[in-house]
């Protein structure tokens, strides 16, 4: 009983620059739903996974601000109506794999039929930005995953992996400082080249239990961070460049929109048809890496 | 696939330091109009100490639960840390990656393999994470799960002493919060005797602005809760009543069977106002008020954690005890409302006989 991506909703203002996360998202669910054969009253959770808001608010979840902005049951106060459970779920680009398999539980366990996971990075941070951020590209997503119609389709073999050893090589995070704000990102020089690492043990220890290699994927939908990620990757696991989606448009990582975006792509594009399969690869901050395989 | 989830191991954690309400009050520049203490209930609670911060109250909350559990750090393939507040460090620090939950995965030790993650959820935190929990366990992704949360909040009081105005403050409820961590190691049963026999949350997003906790504006810096109270607390109650009511009823849950209830604490007359409610919505009395747990007043409002620091408080004093049955109500802002009922195995006697204070 496998969960799938039945709607992808992407929305990107190129001409603003800190549009709060809410105002994405919601433009992002709006496309989603409307792409969508369900309603906005049969969803049962909304994941919120961004990182990066507009506003630094610890309480209450981001997600339920969405919820109520949305207006996905958000009128609802008897537990015995449509309803939403909203919440936050916070582990940097691995956090998308992490939420579908949240809901691809749910769904297994049936206490769920339809979840929306939603991110909206954007670059508003509070106080005075020191030691930028590896850069980001501002969009809001929403992805409704639902019961995949058929056995063997959608979602399958998640998996994750971390790397202790590289905890501090990436750190972002807030201070207050003599009267002032600051947004602060501390990284290794050599942080790209420790995120290739990363996908590469991950990939190889996934591809050694499910015993196959990785030409037998279709297409591989990995960690939209750079160019040169995306080619070192390819490269240190051998794997044929042309199968290797890179949307970074020249250094804009996607962080946790990558893995819906890479797939509304491929799809839309006509990259892949009826039982092909992605390999689907996340590495980020902790250093963690994740994998999953997508059949279509 | 396990048919129930159990709590195999609880870990609590309250640091040393205690503030009573008097020395709260006192160092606020405008003194509230009401006697805090007399209004809520709480005489003191336990506040972090220098160099205390979420990752250390974490931190010394799964160290208690690996020393009661008879598992092993190397055992658990799922840890989720839901605290609300992500202060990790001098100068209102507050880290938004790497998550807390990969940090503390390392400090233990934990699988590389494990699946670790932070959640946000208000004080519903701890409850969303184990819903999550118990979802994985039993849809067989994962076989020993750590949930955790390390609430360092009184940051929030000592600004509010600062800022609080005269007259009602929406900072009123800054003045009830204490510092807490909590930690339950979760595993999958096919005895459907034991655990949870039910977890269900949802938001009511409508009042999702009704407490909101930021950054002060103020050039103290920090942060700061505002909670419109009068509008809040009434809703809350409402919701959650009514909720825990219905899956009562739904369940077809005796109450008579069930020993406890442990509804979020934040202050007494909540508490029992909780109590009363689930009973006007069920249209008898059948929660009796000596079941209603009250572990407010030494405690305070220790957020997402206030549950698990009651169960642990009430197991210590022999309160709950073995194989005891707990009904429980989850309120937080959002509204977010949730219910869960569980039985307990002997895990409080085990924790008796770590604590050297046999039954």
């Amino acid at each position: 009983m496998a969960s799938r991506l039945e709607s992808i909703g992407v929305y990107r203002d190129a001409s603003a620059s800190g549009v709060p996360t809410v105002e994405l998202v919601k433009n992002a669910i709006n496309g989603c739903i409307h792409d969508s054969t369900h309603r906005k009253n049969e969803i049962d959770y909304i994941i919120h996974i961004s990182n990066y808001r507009a506003k630094e608010i610890v309480e209450p979840a981001m997600a339920v601000v969405i919820q109520r902005a949305a207006q996905i049951n958000s009128d609802t106060e008897s537990s015995e109506k449509d309803r939403t459970l909203s919440f936050d779920l916070m582990n940097g680009s691995v956090g998308f794999l992490q939420a579908v398999q949240v809901i691809d539980s749910f769904i297994a366990i049936q206490k769920a039929k339809v979840g929306l996971v939603v991110s909206g990075n954007t670059k508003s941070h509070i106080g005075t930005v020191i030691e930028p951020h590896l850069g980001f590209r501002e969009m809001g997503v929403a992805a409704l995953v639902d019961q995949a119609p058929d056995a063997g389709r959608g979602f399958s073999d998640f998996y994750f992996c971390g790397f202790p050893e590289f905890f501090g090589d990436y750190e972002s995070y807030v201070y207050f400082r003599e009267g002032e704000w600051f947004s602060c990102g501390v990284q290794s020089p050599a942080i790209i080249d420790l995120y290739v690492q990363a996908a590469e043990s991950s990939v190889n220890e996934y591809l050694r239990r499910l015993g196959r290699s990785i030409r037998s994927f279709d297409v591989v939908i990995a960690q939209q961070i750079t160019p040169a990620f995306i080619s070192k990757t390819c490269a240190a696991l051998g794997g044929e460049k042309a199968k290797f989606i890179d949307l970074t448009e020249n250094s804009d990582d996607l962080q946790s929109a990558s893995i819906p975006v890479g797939l509304k792509h491929v799809v839309e594009n006509g990259l892949v048809k009826e039982g092909n399969q992605a390999l689907l690869i996340s590495v980020g901050a902790g250093i963690q890496g994740g994998c999953a395989t997508y059949t279509f | 696939m396990a048919v129930h989830t159990f709590i195999e191991s609880l870990g609590v954690y309250l640091p040393h330091k205690r503030v009573s309400t008097k020395e709260v009050v006192d160092g606020c520049v405008h003194r509230p109009r009401v006697d805090v203490e007399d209004q809520t209930g709480i005489r003191s609670r336990a506040a972090a100490g220098e160099g205390e911060y979420c990752t250390e109250i974490a931190t010394q909350a799964i160290a208690k639960c690996f020393e009661i559990s008879r598992r092993k750090p190397s055992e658990i393939d799922l840890l989720i840390s839901c605290s609300i507040s992500r202060c990790s460090g001098p100068e209102f620090k507050f880290t938004a990656e790497p998550s807390a939950a990969a940090g503390l995965a390392a400090t233990f030790g934990i699988h590389r393999n494990a699946m670790t993650f932070d959640i946000s959820n208000a004080c519903a935190g701890m409850f969303t994470g184990v819903l999550l929990a118990d979802a994985l366990l039993k849809a067989g992704a994962v076989k020993k799960a750590i949930v955790v949360s390390g609430e360092y909040l009184t940051h929030i009081t000592w600004n509010a002493q600062k800022e609080l105005e005269e007259g009602i403050s929406p900072q009123f409820a800054s003045l009830t919060v204490g510092d807490a961590g909590a930690a339950v190691l979760m595993e999958g049963t096919d005895d459907s005797s034991l655990g949870f026999s039910d977890v269900d949350l949802f938001s009511s997003a409508k009042y999702c602005d009704l407490c909101i906790g930021t950054t002060s504006e103020k050039k103290h810096g920090g942060y700061v809760m505002y909670t419109e109270s009068q509008t809040l607390l009434p809703n809350l109650i409402m919701i959650s009543s009514e909720h825990i009511a219905n899956r009562i009823k739904k369940l077809g849950i005796d109450v008579s069977e069930y020993n406890h209830f442990i509804t979020h604490q934040i202050a007494s007359k909540y508490v029992k106002g909780v109590g009363q409610m689930v009973n006007m919505h069920l249209g008898s009395n059948q929660l009796a008020p000596e079941k209603v747990i009250d572990n407010t007043q030494d405690r305070g409002n220790t957020a997402s954690t206030s549950h698990f620091v009651a169960l642990w408080d009430q197991i210590l004093n022999g309160t709950i005890k073995s194989f005891d049955k707990i009904l429980f109500g989850v309120q937080a802002s959002g509204i977010v409302s949730g219910f869960a009922s569980y039985t307990l195995d002997d895990l409080p006697s085990r924790i008796h006989r770590h604590e050297n204070r046999a039954v």
